[in-house]
């Protein structure tokens, strides 16, 4: 039996932390996770005192944890939160409304307010019904890109002024790396963010950022908080899937490497040219866009007049290599990527949505 | 297993010893008994198994003989599987397994052993097996407890696993 690292204590370590390799006991372990989830809430300046704050609560893992320790912090440290349960019904049969039950369950237990937004209202389509028409090929691009905005509506419905997501360090690695592999050098330099979310758009916090998976999962095991798993029944997405598997087989080799990466996608500095991304309101609906049509508008002119082509183009050009002036060193602004789900899949909006394998 | 083996041949009456794995293959033979017996051996313990199946103890065999007898039995150890985490769909759906497990006993058992045994058994009938078990080992996002602590905390997959330990898989790649 291997006793607790930290100092005067002599209980029996349970846990080798994910984050920092230390061996600790039940009540230490529990002690430390919300010590840091506190620290990112403090130090990145998360929340301020009156904020009505909506999580995205999916019934999974992440979000369950991300409501129980939020709310408990609420109560230890009076941070003043006025907190809501947000969750987004896609219309997937047999997987979110399962996954609602457990939210639900969160609502009851919790005693926090739920409102569910779902797609059928906000767009007048379920995913079902979606696929039903575009088949399994592109759904998660839809799926993203609606969640993303449902979240937004959502939480303007509940009147909250701050969106609060389940984004872990595992997760936070994955799209530092998927950046760096599709070149999206935009998101790439603001993926990593504590705060994200333009100035049209609600501020996105995570608190738990800097948590490891692992002690998530460990986390709500040894609190027996009951959260929800299963896989979407519709298509995975591979391209994540790939990045996930790489960074699980890098953590069991080292740890660290899930902070390291976390912590390249920080301090990496894009060179202002690169990230310039004029963003502006979509003429349709008033939703944050980087184009005159938002995408989401976009995706669904595609599903109502049955040109499933519409924001959709599968064909990207193919990257320019980029020339560099040598006098000045500045670059000619790159192409924006279009294709795809272009990292607003569950990537961005996630909190919701599965990261299913 | 050689150290093991003499031990037993220096009791007292004892003249062979034939130790072989659960399907019959031979490991060692010593004395008067020969490698070629070990499948009719194995062979016998399963059948006297079968006589009683609801009975979960090892059977001892005795063959007895004008001149000697001759006993044959088999190692198991008991262990309850925990499969949390959407890991429990890769195992018929159901979240504990009570199980007993033969082996053969020259080395510890260990949790790659265990691994070996569900990949095996438990995951026969599985289309994805590779969701839990990997390259022989568990696959990484996959959490392993023992007896309710993290399995790094000891030999990792090289952990020993005792009779009456329950172990436990909790998958973190089921999205939610």
């Amino acid at each position: 039996m291997k006793p607790c690292e930290l100092e005067n204590c002599e209980e029996k370590a349970v846990i080798k932390r994910g984050k920092d390799g230390r061996a600790v006991c039940k009540k230490c372990f529990i002690e430390l996770f919300e010590q840091d989830v506190h620290d990112t809430i403090v130090k990145e300046k998360l929340f301020t005192r009156g904020d009505k704050v909506a999580i995205g609560a999916s019934g999974g893992k992440d979000s369950t944890v991300l409501a129980y320790v939020v709310k408990t912090l609420n109560d230890k440290y009076d941070y003043g939160l006025n907190i809501f349960l947000l969750s987004i019904d896609e219309g997937i049969k047999g997987y979110r409304d399962d996954s609602l039950e457990a939210v639900e369950k969160n609502r009851i237990e919790y005693g926090l307010p739920l409102k569910i937004v779902s797609y059928e209202e906000l767009y007048g389509w379920t995913m079902d019904k979606v696929v039903e028409n575009i088949g399994k090929k592109n759904n998660c691009t839809y799926c993203g890109v609606f969640r993303r905005k449902a979240l937004d509506r959502g939480a303007e419905l509940i009147g909250a002024n701050k969106l609060v997501t389940g984004h872990n360090a595992d997760d936070m690695a994955e799209t530092v790396l998927m950046n760096i592999l599709r070149g999206d050098v935009a998101r790439l330099g603001r993926c990593t963010n504590a705060i994200t979310g333009d100035e049209n758009e609600l501020p996105r916090v995570k608190p738990l950022k800097f948590c490891f998976e692992k002690d998530i999962v460990f986390y709500a095991r040894l609190q027996n908080l009951e959260y929800f798993y299963t896989e979407c029944v519709y298509a995975p997405n591979s391209y994540r899937n790939f990045a996930r598997n790489y960074i699980k087989q890098l953590e069991r080799l080292q740890p660290r490497a899930i902070l390291d990466l976390v912590h390249s996608g920080e301090t990496v500095a894009i060179r202002k040219e690169a990230s310039t991304q004029i963003q502006t309101n979509c003429t349709r609906c008033g939703y944050m866009s980087s184009q005159p049509i938002c995408k989401a508008c976009l995706l669904l002119e595609g599903l109502n007049t049955g040109n499933y082509q519409i924001g959709n183009s599968s064909k990207k050009k193919p990257r320019e290599p980029t020339e560099t002036n040598s006098v000045t060193g500045e670059n000619p602004a790159p192409e924006k990527s279009t294709s795809g789900c272009g990292g607003q899949c569950a990537c961005e909006a996630k909190g919701l949505s599965g990261l299913s394998i | 297993m050689d150290t093991n083996v003499e031990e037993i041949m220096k009791k007292a009456h004892c003249s062979g010893v034939v130790v072989a794995e659960a399907n019959g293959l031979p490991l060692v033979a010593k004395g008067t008994l020969d490698k070629e017996s070990a499948p009719l051996v194995t062979e016998l313990i399963s059948l006297a198994k079968q006589l009683e199946p609801h009975n979960k103890e090892t059977p001892v065999v005795t063959v007895q003989a004008e001149q000697h007898k001759t006993m044959a039995t088999m190692k198991s150890i008991d262990l309850t599987l925990e499969f949390s985490g959407g890991s429990e769909f890769l195992v018929d759906g159901k979240k504990l397994h009570e199980v007993k497990i033969e082996f053969d006993d020259s080395k510890p058992y260990t949790i790659r052993r265990l691994v070996d045994y569900i990949r095996q058994i438990l995951l026969k009938d599985c289309d994805r097996p590779e969701l839990l078990i990997d390259n022989g080992t568990v696959r990484p996002g996959v959490l392993v407890l023992v007896n309710e602590s993290d399995w790094e905390l000891f030999e990792g997959i090289d952990t020993e696993l005792s009779n009456g330990d329950k172990v436990t898989f909790i998958s973190t790649l089921h999205g939610g």
